[in-house]
């Protein structure tokens, strides 16, 4: 791999060990990607609770957690980061840890992980929505991410460039302010290959979480599953963060997709299609239509019981408009003593939603705010629950992984709230 | 290391992703593999609602896979499949990303991808269960026969 001076230097260990050893760790890293060199990154995203795989190896010993992410032979005492590095959620919800089950030792032990990488420079913001919270790319910055449906978001609607990092690689990132050149940083690789053209009308938001999830699902179907997707058809008016969001994580759920585009709608695709499409006259073209969107909610909604015991929103990340929408919904009403609704949101918005009555709204209707977590990170679900419904593709994907024994309901965040309320899908 | 009374035959050239010299039995997945919500790292079972090869086990196989998609958790996934013993002994992916790359650096589990010679795809070039010897230093696969 190519090394400036600069790198040649950190990689000899001028700048001390923790920069050294990252280094060496995404020269490795860029090799099995096939990278020439490295590029500079304007924003990391990276999640730093210690995992519960690791947890009795660590024990609060945060150089030798750096050891182990970094693959190395030293323990490694960081020394402050420079470059604006976020957190990705974690397993712990610092207000109901003890309702999910997780004990005051281990709550401790993630103040503590807190505490040390703040003073490193970390900020918590412990979501999978950065974009929701202050770490917005500018078009054009080289970013390295964890979370999928934050680097598709990124990626496609933002128009930065980066790949799907996970911990280990982040960490290096934050630590040197680099990462492999390959994949989506470069932009040759980022035309699209294929064209999904919407002959339909959607209109809830759950509407765009099953187009992604569709899109997703037959670029594997079709063996493309690494390509990037252009959708023509997409009405400019609804291209709205809280569609494009959903749409995005799902693609990104029952697929590989790390970029797409939508025609005269995102940033890289507003010059017409034969300026972003790689061969347009070849290019394969799927007419999206009314059933495929049917056939993707039936696919998600695997219960036939119209009970529901537990409502999941906000996977992504809730916005503050979506928690507006609940709110709003919720007004004057009262969940159900039989049903839980869980919201998930970053502890930006929940202080705000709080501090500005939506939040309030919300849990005096006996909505649950839970911030800095998700559900598929916690391996968590209350006794005797059986029938789940969502706004979410992806949450539904991924908790039904988890708890194959339970039913699923998919719709939209009135359909979810309407259960929420009455306890039966489909019924007020 | 190879016992005389085996033949091994070249079946296919990709490029190394992670190196080392590992043998085994394949487990070939037909669909792309989630590892976070995928793959349970305490026991290296395939979970993922749906996928054809779920119930499946890739601790200690030559696991062969078109490609990695879904949650980031991806790489430490592998990591802790490595850390406790259930991660596979090697890998053949049709295409990497950076999911599959990392995963396969920070489990240090030598790993052959894409190019392929001659564009073969080894997810219909192997079969499960077949005996296979990974080269992945010289991105080389043998089939071992008795």
């Amino acid at each position: 791999m190519f090394l400036t001076k600069e790198e040649e230097k950190v990689l000899n260990g001028e700048y001390g060990i923790p920069r050294q050893e990252a280094l060496k760790f995404l020269i490795k890293y860029g090799e099995a990607l096939g990278a020439e060199r490295l590029v500079s990154v304007q924003s990391v995203h990276t999640a730093m609770a210690v995992p519960e795989q690791f947890a009795k190896m660590i024990r609060g010993n945060y150089p030798l957690l750096n050891q182990v992410l970094l693959c190395s032979k030293r323990q490694i005492e960081l020394g402050q980061l420079e470059v604006f590095t976020t957190t990705h959620v974690c397993n712990i919800e610092p207000y109901y840890y003890e309702y999910f089950g997780v004990s005051e030792e281990v709550m401790q032990a993630n103040r503590e992980i807190r505490a040390h990488y703040t003073k490193k420079g970390i900020i918590f913001t412990s979501t999978c929505t950065p974009y929701l919270v202050g770490n917005i790319p500018v078009r054009g910055n080289h970013i390295a991410w964890m979370e999928s449906s934050a680097v598709v978001y990124a990626n496609s609607v933002i128009g930065a460039l980066g790949n799907i990092e996970g911990i280990e690689s982040t960490l290096a990132a934050a630590i040197t302010g680099k990462i492999p050149y390959a994949g989506f940083h470069i932009p040759e690789n980022r035309k699209a290959k294929v064209i999904f053209h919407l002959d339909i009308i959607l209109e809830k938001q759950s509407d765009f979480d099953a187009l992604g999830y569709f899109i997703g699902e037959e670029l594997e179907n079709m063996g493309m599953s690494l390509d990037v997707p252009i959708i023509t058809g997409f009405k400019q008016g609804q291209a709205t963060q809280d569609n494009l969001k959903g749409m995005g994580a799902a693609m990104a759920t029952s697929g590989a997709v790390q970029l797409y585009h939508i025609d005269q709608v995102t940033p890289e695709a507003r010059s017409g299609l034969e300026n972003i499409v790689e061969d347009l006259g070849k290019t394969e073209k799927i007419v999206v239509k009314m059933e495929d969107i049917k056939r993707t909610y039936d696919i998600l909604s695997t219960a036939t019981d119209p009970k529901v015991d537990l409502v999941i929103l906000g996977c992504p990340h809730f916005s503050l408009n979506q928690l507006k929408e609940v709110a709003l919904l919720l007004e004057g009403k009262r969940i159900r003593d039989d049903v839980i609704l869980w919201i998930f949101l970053p502890a930006g918005l929940k202080e705000l939603a709080l501090a500005r009555g939506f939040g309030k709204m919300i849990e005096k209707a006996g909505g649950m705010l839970m911030m800095d977590t998700c559900p598929a990170l916690m391996q968590f679900k209350p006794e005797n629950v059986k029938i789940v419904a969502s706004n979410s593709a992806k949450q539904i994907h991924y908790f039904s992984a988890e708890f194959p024994e339970i039913r699923t309901w998919f719709g939209s965040v009135r359909d979810c709230i309407n259960a929420a309320i009455s306890g039966k899908w489909g019924g007020n | 290391m190879a016992k005389e009374s085996e033949s091994r035959t070249l079946i296919l050239k990709g490029r190394c992703i992670v190196p080392g010299v590992k043998k085994g039995i394949a487990l070939v997945c037909t669909r792309a593999l989630s590892a976070a919500g995928g793959i349970d790292p305490a026991s290296g079972e395939i979970i993922e609602a749906r996928h054809p090869q779920r119930g499946e086990n890739v601790r200690k196989k030559i696991l062969i896979f078109p490609n990695g998609k879904g949650s980031s958790g991806f790489s430490l996934i592998f990591h802790a499949l490595s850390l406790t013993g259930n991660a596979p002994r090697a890998m053949i992916i049709t295409r990497v990303n950076s999911l599959t790359a990392l995963a396969a650096v920070v489990g240090n589990i030598p790993t052959i991808g894409n190019p392929f010679e001659n564009d073969k795809n080894p997810v219909d070039c192997i079969k499960t269960g077949e005996k296979l010897l990974v080269d992945a230093s010289k991105g080389m696969v043998f089939k071992v026969e008795n």
